[in-house]
């Protein structure tokens, strides 16, 4: 009996003492749930503030990809495409001719740069070596016809080589230079894996940016450079010093002769243009009459030197030569410019008569080609002087002297062969001309009369305008 | 009634429980009962309000997660926009001007005079721009090389120093670093052409990097 007592009392106490334990691990475990579960809330506690901190962002995200895509329509129209890629040869040829270049030789060098144009993901890079002959301003126009191409195109190396002296030697202008020059390019191919998001009121939000857009597209503009020409410069690859022994006959002026030739004739340049200036501001008819006549005077004298110094070639150093081109021909130029804006105006007696000395004194000196441009000069303005009658003899003058020059130049290039004279005594001479003897006042040809035989000349009337040439020329 | 009890002494000892064994017994039933409360407390109190504010979170989770889809989306197109984009800058960043380059040159040349202040011609060029690259070298790398032979129309090499001087003072020293100094050689002379003595040297110019050539 007491036994059992005690081993009741045991298993009442074991009992207790395993629920006990029970009850511990069941606490256990759902702490343990209870902590993960709370970890796990904290964990979804930070995603959802990254979360929010990241939308928080999307605005700005979405402002930039449409600034992006935007863009991205600019590097489009900027970067050739597959089709210009296929025009690139033609569009050379293109610049070949408008700068004057001689394309010798085009190779296509993509091939060889293939593994630097995968590392460019979207890009495709094309190039081309060109190798032409050119002299500088060729090469400059070549060279901006392909940087402001309305696809980008660049030069990454090119290289010029002179042209030698001798091949140039009768003329600096014939001057042509070896180049070889790279001309790249990229096409813009975008991957197909780059997918647009689907923005949700697109056009209205681009609207918005239009500003920024705009701002963008014009930094992603490549500037082109303004170009002007070759602006009477000299070519710097071509040898400026002048011959020291010129053939026989030329006329010979030092470098310090030719530079203070054309310094003299700067001074008298700017002198005329002080002139045209005053006439411009002349306040009445007899100060604007006065002024127009001073200047025509200079001009004209002005014009006739520069006329006579090309046609003798006597400025050979080329910086000189550059120097009256830029600051006296050109200047002439405009000033002749200013005054044909007058041309409806009447001209002054004074320039007419000035006109009239200038072609006189050239016919004195033969200069036939020189007094026919100095008509040039005045013979826009003659049809309204025509018909005044103050004005009439000076141009009818004018036309003579016009005439009298024509026909010279024509009588010069008429084939007359004059084998010689024969002396008929008392009955005077014969002239053998052409194979056949011609007596004073016979016609050589319809137009031609034979006037007179002296023994060293003969005399011509041709066209009305009457010649002597030598019996030997 | 009055009921006593007769059992002997050594009986009753035996049948009476001891005070240890209660105790034992009591402390047990105790931490029974409490741990039984805990238990109950975790599970009703503590767990069903951490789930419902799980419920709550993940709710609000599954509420974001298509704005976070979208903002992913937004992000790696952006990506890929920010990779052409960087291309494209360095392929329009490397690119230099040379009709702007050789036309200054031109220019310079040809403000020399009439030979007063020096006569200069060219012999050849060379550019080559250099690759652009893709380390982070803080130290400036040149961007390419301008160089060129040229002659001077003087026997008087100083004319080749002011044509330097015009060179660097100009627009088309712009994008480049400073040029090495002059340095030349007499040639031979030539009777056959005016001026007769010369003097022969090199123009070489480093272009500066890209990003200098930017600033």
């Amino acid at each position: 009996m007491l036994v059992d007592t005690k081993k009741r009392i045991l298993a009442m106490g074991g009992g207790g003492a395993a629920l006990a334990a029970l009850l511990g691990f069941l606490v256990w475990a759902q702490s343990d749930q209870i902590d993960s579960l709370t970890e796990k809330a904290k964990g979804l506690e930070q995603d959802i503030a990254k979360a929010r901190a990241r939308i928080a962002q999307t605005p700005s995200l979405e402002r930039e990809v449409i600034l992006q895509r935007e863009t991205d329509e600019v590097a489009r129209t900027i970067l050739p495409n597959d089709e210009d890629i296929l025009n690139f040869v033609r569009t050379l040829r293109t610049f070949e001719k408008e700068s004057g270049v001689r394309i010798s030789q085009i190779k296509d060098k993509s091939a060889s740069s293939s593994k630097k144009s995968k590392n460019k993901d979207d890009f495709e890079k094309v190039a081309y070596e060109v190798n032409f002959e050119a002299d500088a301003f060729q090469l400059l126009s070549f060279l901006n016809f392909v940087e402001s191409h309305e696809r980008f195109m660049r030069v990454p190396s090119f290289t010029l080589k002179a042209a030698k002296r001798d091949a140039y030697a009768g003329d600096p202008g014939e001057a042509r230079h070896e180049v070889d020059l790279e001309v790249e390019s990229y096409v813009y191919r975008p991957r197909s894996g780059s997918k647009r998001v689907d923005i949700d009121g697109y056009d209205r939000k681009r609207d918005l940016l239009a500003t920024e857009i705009s701002a963008r597209q014009r930094e992603m503009t490549i500037p082109a450079y303004d170009y002007e020409g070759a602006r009477n410069r000299r070519d710097p690859w071509v040898d400026p010093r002048m011959p020291a022994n010129l053939e026989p006959g030329d006329l010979v002026l030092s470098i310090e002769d030719q530079i203070d030739l054309v310094e003299d004739l700067v001074a008298r340049t700017k002198e005329a243009a002080q002139l045209l200036d005053r006439w411009r501001s002349a306040n009445n008819l007899i100060a604007d009459i006065e002024s127009r006549s001073v200047l025509e005077k200079s001009l004209s004298a002005l014009e006739e030197e520069a006329r006579r110094i090309e046609a003798d070639k006597q400025l050979r150093f080329i910086p000189a030569e550059r120097r009256f081109r830029v600051e006296v021909m050109d200047e002439i130029a405009r000033i002749r410019r200013s005054l044909a804006e007058t041309e409806d105006q009447q001209v002054p007696i004074a320039v007419l008569r000035q006109a009239v000395e200038t072609m006189h004194s050239h016919l004195a000196a033969s200069e036939y080609d020189l007094a026919l441009e100095a008509f040039a000069g005045v013979e826009g303005r003659l049809a309204s002087a025509e018909r005044d009658p103050q004005r009439a003899p000076y141009v009818e003058q004018l036309r003579k002297y016009q005439h009298m020059a024509e026909t010279v130049l024509e009588f010069q290039k008429l084939e007359l062969d004059v084998r010689g004279l024969v002396d008929l005594g008392p009955k005077g001479r014969v002239a053998l001309i052409n194979g056949k003897t011609y007596a004073p006042g016979e016609l050589v040809t319809p137009d031609l009369l034979l006037l007179d035989i002296a023994s060293d000349q003969l005399t011509f009337v041709y066209k009305e305008v009457e010649m002597t040439r030598p019996v030997s020329q | 009634m009055i009921i006593i009890n007769l059992l002997p002494e050594e009986y009753l000892r035996a049948r009476r429980k001891p005070a240890q064994t209660l105790a034992v017994l009591g402390t047990v039933a105790a931490v029974n009962v409490a741990l039984l409360l805990w238990l109950a407390s975790l599970f009703f109190g503590s767990k069903s309000r951490i789930m419902g504010e799980l419920g709550v979170l993940e709710s609000d989770m599954a509420s974001l997660t298509p704005q976070l889809a979208y903002h992913d989306d937004l992000e790696k197109e952006n990506k890929q926009f920010q990779s052409r984009e960087e291309t494209l800058r360095e392929i329009t960043l490397g690119r230099v001007s040379w009709t702007e380059k050789v036309d200054q040159l031109v220019d310079v040349i040809n403000h020399g005079g009439e030979g007063e202040k020096y006569l200069v011609w060219l012999n050849d060029l060379k550019v080559v721009q250099a690759v652009q690259s893709s380390s982070k070298s803080k130290t400036p790398q040149s961007g390419g090389t301008f160089r060129a032979t040229g002659y001077s129309g003087s026997p008087n090499f100083g004319l080749v120093a002011n044509f330097f001087e015009d060179l660097t003072e100009s627009d088309f020293a712009g994008g480049f670093l400073p040029p090495a100094p002059p340095q030349g050689r007499r040639e031979a002379k030539d009777e056959g052409l005016i001026p007769s003595e010369i003097f022969s040297f090199t123009l070489d110019l480093q272009l500066a990097p890209p990003e200098v050539r930017k600033k």
